[in-house]
């Protein structure tokens, strides 16, 4: 699945992009890392692994994902990459330590070199499988997979030189923010796949449909922009976004990480109606499209007109073509992969890992950033959970909260993989504090609160679940769980078009689980889970104060400011218990060994940089 | 009634008692013994289920995940670490549970709309079977998939769609038996006495024509079973935790290559007991075939 194909679906799917290294490496690169970033920006001390809350409710590791300390400053890499452009002042004090730490921790990460032998050589076709089906070709449209690689952002999301990850220049071949204002210089020269150029004229119009059209997916990501001036073309080729607020994701949200900002052709749309993007993609990227049928596959071929430079000269990609097929089991797409009839898959389960490792002819890369959460909630609206129940209902919620034992889930449906990770954030983002708290395994505190919630036992309660294998595992033990405080789950195992009907839009459940991706910055996840009509608040919930303290940890872009926004965020989220957050299930690639150089990184595969060596 | 059937068309004298007649040539041959003792054993399981199972079949033990089988789990355990034996064993419930309701209602829907397109034929006889055609005409997984998905994922609403699905066949089948019996002196005879059409279809023609349809319920049984674990299997089925063979064996094939004991017990439970329904089937026709057995008397 391509880069985006996976960034696009970060409210319940998998994040994408690794590095080349082995979590071994980041376990022991990542924890000085975290330790500097977090003392350098003043936050809160490291978690150490001895601060388990219960022994059988440790949250996870802190290295794990110890990298990504450095990714949570987009602005201060910004500030790096574009240093006589940027001006924040708050960005350039985070700049030194963000980039220093990340320099020791992400060497392994941003390196190609792990994957890379010889001279880049060009031609051959890419054959990758897809787990999810491509939903739609039109960026702003997309609640899952999208052509990607057929498009390009304003920005990149990636490693510096150092290894800090943070916005780099993309289509916008500088960027400054001043304000309420970011100014973005557009790069020169660069033409549609139909030949039209690139210019503020065009932003202009992407930036306004992002925000300005109802069903946008892209609009959740910009809550920050200025709904009704979103952008103004200065001259042709410079363009100015106007924000209600300062606003520290919103340059991540206009990065290649993000799946729905792509920047897609304006002719195209005036030739053929915005309907037919839908089905066409256009994008200035390094592949064209060639065709797509939903349900099976996506085939790509290479623009001959790309601007960006390969290592040896001549314009990229290397190769010729990509077919993305789209194969539903991890299962197949395993044994697939073990036939040698497929270059690439993300995502191995547990139990194929040791198998994974002994095939001849792949590399096994394990990546901190495509990893999943898994979660579930209350509906607030109607049933026993309802919110205009007040106390009771709090009661009940936390009575179930108690009753699950996190840590057998991670076990068993992790296959000696998935770890207990009881907050939206991963070990070692800014945010991530175990100070925070959290309700731990403890069958008697639940049956307490059961009693003084006093409701009649059993309850019958409607369980939500997507049909994936490990949702599916997952809610048939939180089954057994629960029937220990008199709580009866019925499960209804849907597909997940039908998941979304049920639960987004019928509102029809009383709890469900979903999962989750890592975010490039929290504040994206958050407010569209929190904020009323994002995307991902199928609970509904209202609870005073978050939207603020979250909107507050975006216009910050001091680093220790925010961690203690949002530690306070997550604070109010744990009093509310309308969500549970369960376990983390870490991403990992299983890649060719014909394919060179994976510079895959958090957010995108680029694809355009692999080369095939036979 | 099989036995009248024989004793009316008796012609050779001294036959020993028909009833014992009929028992012979059931179990004629071992494959039928073989049948029949596999059904026992599957009826038994179900019934005595809660008995026989060493644990409950959705207990849950998270330090025996995926484990081999062993003296402590005879079939091994499955992925969230519920014994397979006891899983296999509370399966048999679901599968005949399904298969007898699903015989119940296509036998009702069956046989009624059989019996009145061959009793009454003409215009009734045509709408009828051109319904029944079209029903027909769809394959038998995929109509009963469709109805499953219509309805929703739950027992219950397997039950209908192979109910359904299979009752288009029954109902042709009784049409064809009801068309040559409506013509017999005896049906001539009750219709001018003024016998109610009513009472002469169930009264006098079904009697007549039960020997094929008891053969066809046999298939029809086995049939409903595997469909069921189709249906499981592609998730439209029985809703988790309930164990049914068809959602153990979804869930086993993904550790085929770790823990193929997932998958191969329910797997074979399904394969001998949908065989053993075939052997009876085939039994039960071979006895009741009046071709076959003048041609062994002769």
């Amino acid at each position: 699945m391509t880069s985006t194909v996976r960034s696009a679906v970060r409210r319940n799917e998998a994040r994408s992009t690794p590095p080349g290294a082995s979590r071994r490496t980041f376990l022991a690169l990542g924890l000085g890392a975290a330790a500097a970033v977090l003392a350098a920006c003043g936050g809160a001390p490291p978690p150490t692994p001895t601060a388990a809350v219960k022994p059988t409710q440790a949250p996870i590791s802190p290295p794990t994902v110890a990298p990504t300390p450095a990714a949570q400053a987009p602005t201060a890499a910004a500030a790096a990459t574009s240093a006589p452009t940027a001006t924040s002042a708050p960005a350039a004090a985070t700049k030194p330590a963000a980039a220093a730490a990340a320099g020791t921790a992400a060497t392994p990460a941003a390196g190609a070199s792990p994957a890379a032998s010889g001279p880049p050589k060009r031609g051959g076709q890419l054959k990758l499988l897809v787990t999810n089906d491509f939903v739609s070709m039109d960026p702003i449209w997309a609640s899952g997979p999208t052509a990607s690689m057929v498009y390009e952002s304003l920005l990149r999301w990636r490693p510096n030189e150092q290894g800090a990850y943070g916005v780099q220049p993309g289509l916008a071949k500088s960027f400054e923010t001043s304000g309420n204002k970011v100014i973005f210089k557009l790069r020169e020269g660069v033409k549609f796949h139909d030949g039209s150029d690139l210019n503020a004229d065009v932003v202009v119009w992407n930036l306004k449909r992002m925000v300005q059209n109802p069903k946008s997916f892209a609009k959740n990501y910009l809550q920050a922009v200025d709904e009704k001036d979103p952008a103004t073309a200065l001259d042709p080729m410079t363009v100015q976004l106007n924000l209600t607020r300062p606003s520290a994701a919103v340059l991540s949200s206009l990065s290649n990480g993000n799946g729905n900002t792509f920047i897609v052709s304006k002719k195209a749309a005036d030739d053929h109606g915005e309907e037919w993007l839908k089905n066409n993609p256009v994008g200035t990227g390094p592949f064209k499209f060639v065709s797509w049928q939903s349900g099976d596959k996506l085939e790509v071929k290479r623009n001959d007109a790309y601007w960006d430079m390969g290592l040896d000269g001549k314009p990229l990609p290397y190769v010729d073509g990509i077919t993305y097929r789209f194969v539903v089991e991890a299962t197949t797409q395993f044994n697939e992969m073990r036939a040698g009839t497929a270059d690439m898959i993300q995502n191995v389960r547990g139990r194929d890992v040791a198998a994974a490792k002994q095939i001849p002819h792949a590399r096994y890369i394990e990546s901190p950033y495509a990893g999943n959460k898994r979660q579930y909630f209350f509906n607030a609206v109607h049933g026993p959970f309802s919110q205009d129940q007040g106390e009771k209902s709090l009661k009940l919620r936390q009575a179930i909260n108690y009753a699950v034992d996190r840590d057998a889930i991670a076990k068993a449906v992790g296959g000696g993989f998935g770890f207990l990770l009881p907050y939206e954030f991963v070990p070692g983002a800014v945010g991530y504090d175990t100070s925070v708290p959290y309700y731990p395994f403890d069958l008697a505190k639940a049956q307490q609160l059961m009693k003084e919630w006093g409701g009649q036992t059993p309850l019958q309660v409607k369980f939500v679940v997507h049909n994936r294998e490990q949702d599916v595992q997952q809610a048939q033990m939180l089954q057994q769980m629960l029937d220990k405080i008199g709580v009866k789950l019925n499960l209804n195992v849907v597909e997940r078009v039908a998941w979304g009907e049920i639960v987004r839009i019928n509102n029809d459940f009383e709890m469900a689980s979903r999962q989750s991706g890592v975010a490039l910055d929290p504040t994206d996840d958050l407010l569209v889970t929190w904020a009323e009509g994002g995307n991902s608040a199928y609970h509904r919930a209202k609870v005073p104060g978050l939207i603020d303290t979250l909107h507050k940890a975006d216009s910050s872009y001091d680093q220790k400011t925010r961690h203690e926004l949002f530690v306070q965020a997550q604070k109010l989220m744990y009093e509310s218990a309308w969500f549970n957050y369960l376990w983390f299930e870490p991403g990992n690639f299983l890649v060719h060994k014909r394919v060179q150089n994976f510079p895959a990184t958090w957010g995108s595969l680029r694809e355009a940089e692999w080369w095939i060596s036979e | 009634m099989a036995a009248t059937l024989t004793a009316g068309r008796v012609v050779a004298p001294r036959e020993p008692h028909g009833a014992l007649v009929f028992v012979r040539r059931v179990l004629e041959t071992r494959l039928v013994g073989t049948g029949l003792v596999i059904s026992a054993i599957v009826v038994l399981c179900a019934i005595f289920a809660p008995l026989i199972s060493p644990y409950d079949p959705n207990l849950q033990d998270y330090e025996a995940l995926t484990e081999a089988p062993s003296w402590a789990h005879l079939l091994g355990t499955d992925d969230i670490g519920r014994d397979v034996l006891s899983r296999v064993i509370y399966g048999s419930r679901i599968s005949l549970e399904v298969g007898v309701i699903t015989v119940v209602i296509s036998l009702t829907i069956g046989v009624t709309l059989g019996l009145v397109s061959g009793y009454f034929g003409g215009w009734v006889d045509d709408v009828i079977m051109r319904v029944v055609d079209a029903i027909q005409a769809f394959p038998g997984l995929i109509l009963a998939l469709a109805i499953s998905a219509a309805l929703g994922p739950a027992i219950g609403n397997v039950m209908i769609a192979i109910g359904v699905v299979a009752a288009p066949g029954i109902a042709r089948l009784t049409r064809g038996q009801a068309l040559s019996m409506r013509e017999r002196d005896f049906v001539a005879a009750a219709r001018v006495i003024g016998v109610s059409p009513l009472a002469i279809m169930f009264r006098h023609i079904w009697p007549n024509v039960t020997a094929p349809i008891v053969v066809q319920t046999s298939l029809l049984m086995a049939n409903a079973i595997l469909t069921e674990a189709g249906l499981s299997f592609l998730g439209v089925g029985v809703q988790p935790p309930t164990p049914s063979w068809g959602s153990m064996l979804q869930t086993g094939r993904q550790y085929l290559e770790t823990a193929p004991w997932i998958s191969l017990a329910p797997g074979t439970a399904i394969f001998l007991t949908v065989l053993a329904f075939n052997f009876v089937g085939d039994g039960l026709r071979r006895a009741l075939d009046p071709r076959l057995s003048s041609r062994r008397r002769g």
